[in-house]
């Protein structure tokens, strides 16, 4: 698709709009690739996008953020259809995010790979597409209920239903891997007790 | 809802707001890159709409009617209610990235031949004797390569990603096809229309 060059007068505010947006686009990106050195190849194509497009970004700030958002799930939905293409400009923080990635990974400790936010994220995982997404935007990305309808292009009472809906099905499946773990300890601690008991019994 | 819940779920986000110095100078070189790339992009192939002289009563983007109909019918179209004949018949056949075979046809005319001004007349004889061989599959990789992205405003036909596609199919042919033409054929005033029968198969 062939884009418009930025009108002079526009660049100001596509700079102030992408310094503002970048840091949130970036986590966007990040929370929904495999690796996270994906998002930066994913980010560099939101930027090109958003200056190639320049001239119809909007000019208020909430639908600007909107609108770089809309530009992110479509580049998003492109990647996951289509093997991600490399691009030069994203070399840098692409280098920077798989190391640091390799460092978060390293110092995990056993508690935390365990804890609650695993078990919560664990559950998120679960949930249907379009329910785990409508969560992420509004408990992840900062967006609203209404923000997030306009997002997934869908209207905001749905959303609203569908929010509902989705936390309902999140504290079920979280009970569910609580009981879970819990039926599993005490099979293992079973276990446990009928080997010692075996060893017991084969001393006498 | 649980509060307690909602709170949980917020404090799960696998991702850490803080950013360190630099990692956020990195995102900002980047977007500074991407300015420049796309300005070089840009000026490299400068949108034919804004190279052309004029722009006649009927737009090829806008004339686009995308029938069913299959590669044997005479691929047609109506102006003012009347049927025309199209200057050329350019065969579109490319090979998707699955393997899926596509052979369709995009036509163009340039209004009626009785009442054609001589520029007109020079830029449908370019068409209708251009080799237009490879243009199908130029046309798929760019549209696969510049997919349409739909800005908050968009009121396309829902989320349907063969709409999507079919989208960035038009806006590649569109393109691509104007690329062929020379600069100097493309005259004050003319008039264009074009049709096709592709789908915008992309996967």
């Amino acid at each position: 698709m062939r884009k418009h060059r930025v009108p002079p007068e526009l660049r100001e505010w596509i700079e102030i709009v992408v310094e503002e947006n970048a840091a949130d686009l970036l986590r966007y990106l990040q929370r929904r690739v495999d690796n996270p050195e994906e998002a930066a190849d994913l980010l560099g194509r939101v930027f090109l996008l958003l200056w190639e497009s320049g001239d119809r970004v909007p000019r208020v700030d909430e639908e600007a953020r909107m609108w770089c958002f809309g530009i992110a799930r479509n580049v998003l939905r492109e990647h996951h259809r289509n093997t991600a293409k490399s691009l030069t400009l994203a070399d840098g923080l692409r280098d920077y995010l798989r190391a640091t990635a390799q460092q978060d990974h390293a110092a995990t400790s056993p508690t935390e790979t365990w804890g609650r936010a695993q078990d919560v994220r664990h559950a998120v995982a679960f949930l249907e597409e379009r329910s785990r997404e409508l969560l992420m935007l509004i408990y992840w990305d900062g967006f609203s209920i209404a923000e997030a309808a306009r997002l997934l292009s869908i209207n905001e009472s749905t959303a609203r239903t569908r929010h509902a809906r989705a936390l309902r099905r999140l504290e079920w499946t979280l009970q569910k891997l609580e009981r879970d773990l819990a039926e599993s300890a005490d099979q293992s601690s079973g276990r446990r007790r009928s080997g010692a008991d075996l060893a017991m019994g084969g001393g006498q | 809802m649980s509060e307690l819940l909602k709170s949980e779920l917020s404090a799960a986000d696998p991702i850490s707001v803080d950013e360190d110095a630099e990692l956020r100078g990195l995102v900002r070189q980047m977007a500074m890159d991407a300015r420049d790339a796309a300005a070089d992009r840009s000026a490299r192939r400068s949108p034919w709409w804004r190279r052309r002289r004029g722009v006649g009563p009927l737009a090829i983007a806008g004339a686009i009617a995308v029938s069913a109909a299959a590669v044997m019918v005479p691929l047609t179209m109506e102006v003012g209610g009347t049927q025309v004949e199209l200057d050329v018949e350019v065969p579109i056949v490319y090979t998707t990235d699955t393997g899926v075979d596509v052979s369709c046809r995009y036509g163009l005319y340039f209004g009626d031949p009785a009442d054609r001004t001589e520029a007109d007349e020079q830029l449908a004889q370019f068409v209708a004797g251009h080799d237009w061989t490879g243009i199908g599959q130029r046309i798929y990789e760019e549209a696969i390569d510049n997919p349409f992205v739909p800005g908050p405003d968009y009121d396309g036909q829902g989320d349907d990603q063969a709409v999507l596609d079919k989208h960035s199919f038009i806006l590649a042919a569109v393109h691509l096809i104007r690329d062929e033409i020379p600069d100097d054929l493309w005259q004050q005033g003319f008039s264009s229309g074009a049709t096709m029968d592709c789908q915008g198969l992309l996967r």
